[in-house]
């Protein structure tokens, strides 16, 4: 954690606005992505994004500065993540999610190309089918790039549970990729 | 002296040996283990990139920084022109390093995709149909690097095909030398590692790609699409009728298909391979676009008859190219392969068209 | 190293965690079981993927929305200060009917110029243009094979393309720039 961040994060403690603003537009893009590919529909992602930084409000005194606070606001993000999944009854199995990609924007892919797209979604549905925790650990892992430490923390398991899943993960992946390999 | 002369000729007995009998792996194996190595190998090394083309040979050296499964950094040593330059690969995703020349600002730009992945499953079949149409021989490679290595030698069973010449490390599989020879059987690219060492441990620093706002940077303009499609995709996207050649050269087959959208083109693009040959067939409506025809062009095309119909050839060593127009389609045949079998594959398309 | 103790580590190796020995050891295995090999690169094509992912831009501006919500759950702690400054100046841009409109005519004006810009960016393509582009995206998926390619493949055809009968030299400066600026183009 940087100098800046560490004030930004007092200044936060003490209910200044502008302080939170500027983590808001700092951290945004990150818990976008992670409800958004949890969720697998835009405006979940953006109310869940909204909740998020509405909870870091509420809950910032709890935050010691014993990890770094984006591994914090991983944890965050992905708690009420699991949450929301949870009450939405998402069996293990998963559902197949309606994904609405029309009004994307995608950060530097110059090309225009619906092809491309469709392959994305399908990309995106699997994930959005994996059972709760493994849909976490990739979408931490591979689309946020945590290291294996940041992950535990966001997680709130040890590192022995982190290794394990995320093997478990991958091979669920790996197979739900192979029997869809005609969209992919 | 008289020594030192014993021993000399003792040396060269030993190496001229004849190879008889010593214990060689099983080149598929061999294959195998080098088509997935980089994936698995932490190396840092250095190359030279050699093309040898009709009019110029193009030559760098490179360094070569791999972390598995997929991130790269490639670093251009030499010629000073273009020295500084370079690649770093993270996954599927590439960004380009101006060179450090001053003078006119080549400006890559900072991010330029690769082709898309093949879809999923897709280099297993690959290896597979390269194993069925090319046979692989090994013989023991000498050193290269420094290092021990097995020579494998990929040769078509068919006639008018490209082979290789790959000099396999023994213990960590990577390719040290590759040796790309056309399908008329010349040489026509090589790259050799003149150095290669396998770090324990790899920053992830050293792949951070360029920040943006380099100067002299462009923006980046294409590629225009296409992508993974197959056959039945592609026709209930594209607006016109496209015709499948009834004609294939052994062991091809359809790899995958895409649609290219340029500027007001729609453009078909079938992609046919045989494991080791890329055969690609465009295919777009419109008409002929407007020809600049000059010189230039007449001089490296050859025109030649298919079926009554005027085509024309181009070959400069590396790929074999043949249009025509037929039906208000225009077709083009694009590949390594040999003049005969490109013949038939655009005859068995020119006989459908009305 | 059997079969099913490389595999359970195979998540690990991908990334590189596992200490220096058990990564040989595995990667020996690996070069010569076809089950695990085939196991491994299966994993790595679905990891890469996933990594092939876009990271997203989120929506618009969630801050104002954000900003409200803070205040009507009646956590605000800011100050009063900070009240009578968002009092005094409301501008017309937090109206929540005029904003979207404004924004979705702004984005129309755009979209109409940027496509009247893209149609009138000549009539059709020259015919060696569009053999250009045939040979680069034969060059893009050509070096997808599995074995390894030749980067420059393709390059002579376009450069021949590229250049006017007039202005060939024969100098090797000519050579270069050609040679560099083909590196670099590939459009």
């Amino acid at each position: 954690m940087s100098g800046e961040e560490i004030v930004l994060i007092q200044r936060l403690k003490q209910g200044d606005e502008k302080a939170f603003e500027q983590i808001f537009r700092r951290y945004q893009k990150r818990v976008y992505n992670v409800a958004y590919r949890m969720t697998g529909n835009r405006e979940t992602a953006e109310d869940m994004t909204q909740e998020v930084f509405l909870r870091l409000f509420q809950k910032i005194h709890k935050f010691k500065g014993k990890s770094s606070f984006s591994t914090w606001l991983y944890r965050l993000t992905v708690n009420l993540c699991l949450d929301h999944l949870r009450k939405r009854n998402a069996h293990p199995t998963g559902s197949l999610e309606d994904i609405d990609e029309k009004a994307l924007i995608y950060e530097r892919t110059p090309e225009d190309d619906a092809i491309l797209r469709e392959r994305r979604e399908a990309i995106q549905r699997i994930i959005s089918s994996l059972p709760d925790k493994m849909r976490a650990i990739i979408i931490l892992r591979e689309i946020e790039g945590l290291s294996y430490k940041e992950i535990a923390e966001a997680m709130s398991c040890s590192m022995g549970r982190v290794k394990s899943l995320l093997h478990e993960a991958r091979m669920e992946l790996k197979r739900r990729m192979e029997r869809n390999k005609g969209e992919l | 002296m008289k020594v030192m002369w014993v021993c000399l000729t003792l040396m060269l007995l030993i190496t001229l040996q004849p190879r008889g009998g010593r214990d060689l792996p099983d080149p598929q194996d061999i294959l195998r283990q080098m088509v997935g190595a980089e994936r698995r190998v932490d190396f840092v090394g250095r190359r030279l990139v050699i093309g040898f083309g009709g009019r110029y040979n193009m030559v760098r050296e490179e360094k070569v920084i791999n972390k598995s499964p997929d991130k790269q950094r490639i670093e251009v040593l030499a010629p000073p022109e273009i020295a500084g330059s370079g690649l770093i690969r993270l996954g599927r995703r590439e960004w380009r390093i101006p060179p450090k020349a001053k003078g006119k600002p080549f400006g890559p730009p900072p991010y330029r995709p690769g082709p898309p992945p093949p879809k999923f499953g897709r280099s297993q079949r690959e290896l597979e149909l390269m194993l069925h149409n090319y046979s692989v021989g090994i013989s023991p490679g000498g050193r290269i690097a420094g290092r021990k290595t097995y020579l494998l030698e990929i040769k078509p069973k068919h006639k008018g095909r490209p082979s290789r010449r790959i000099w396999v490390d023994a213990e960590k599989g990577l390719p040290l030398r590759v040796e790309n020879y056309n399908s008329e059987g010349e040489l026509r690219f090589l790259v050799v590692y003149t150095e290669i060492s396998f770090p324990s441990k790899m920053e992830d620093k050293l792949f951070v790609p360029p920040k943006e706002g380099v100067e002299g940077e462009r923006k980046f303009r294409g590629p225009y699409g296409g992508g993974e499609l197959n056959l039945e995709e592609l026709r209930r996207k594209i607006s016109f009728r496209i015709l499948i050649p009834k004609f294939l050269p052994d062991g091809f087959e359809l790899q995958s298909a895409g649609l290219i959208r340029y500027q007001r083109r729609e453009i078909a693009h079938l992609r046919y391979t045989d494991g080791l040959v890329l055969l690609s067939l465009f295919e777009t409506s419109g008409g002929r676009p407007e020809g600049r025809h000059g010189a230039r062009e007449r001089e490296m095309e050859k025109p030649i008859q298919i079926l009554g119909l005027r085509c024309e050839l181009f070959y400069d060593g590396q790929l074999r190219i043949l249009r025509w127009e037929k039906g208000g389609i225009n077709f083009t045949l694009i590949g390594d392969l040999g003049e005969g079998d490109m013949t038939k594959v655009a005859e068995s398309l020119i006989a459908q068209s009305r | 190293m059997r079969c099913r103790n490389v595999r359970r580590k195979l998540s690990e190796f991908l990334d590189g965690e596992l200490d220096e020995r058990t990564r040989e050891e595995i990667r020996r295995h690996l070069a010569i079981c076809k089950g695990c090999s085939k196991e491994y690169d299966e994993m790595v094509e679905a990891v890469s993927l996933v990594r092939a992912l876009p990271r997203l831009e989120p929506p618009g501006d969630m801050w104002p929305a954000l900003k409200m919500k803070l205040e009507s759950a009646g956590r605000s702690r800011f100050t009063w200060r900070e009240r009578l400054k968002r009092l005094m100046a409301q501008p017309m841009v937090q109206h929540p009917v005029l904003a979207p409109l404004i924004l979705f005519i702004v984005a129309g004006a755009l979209a109409t110029m940027g496509w009247w810009m893209f149609t009138r960016s000549g009539s059709d393509i020259p015919e060696m243009q569009l053999l250009s582009l045939y040979v680069q995206e034969h060059a893009r998926y050509y070096s997808r094979q599995i074995l390894p390619s030749d980067p420059f493949l393709g390059s002579e055809v376009v450069r021949e393309l590229k250049a006017p009968a007039k202005v060939r030299k024969t100098g090797s400066s000519y050579e270069l720039q050609t040679y560099i600026s083909l590196y670099y183009e590939g459009e």
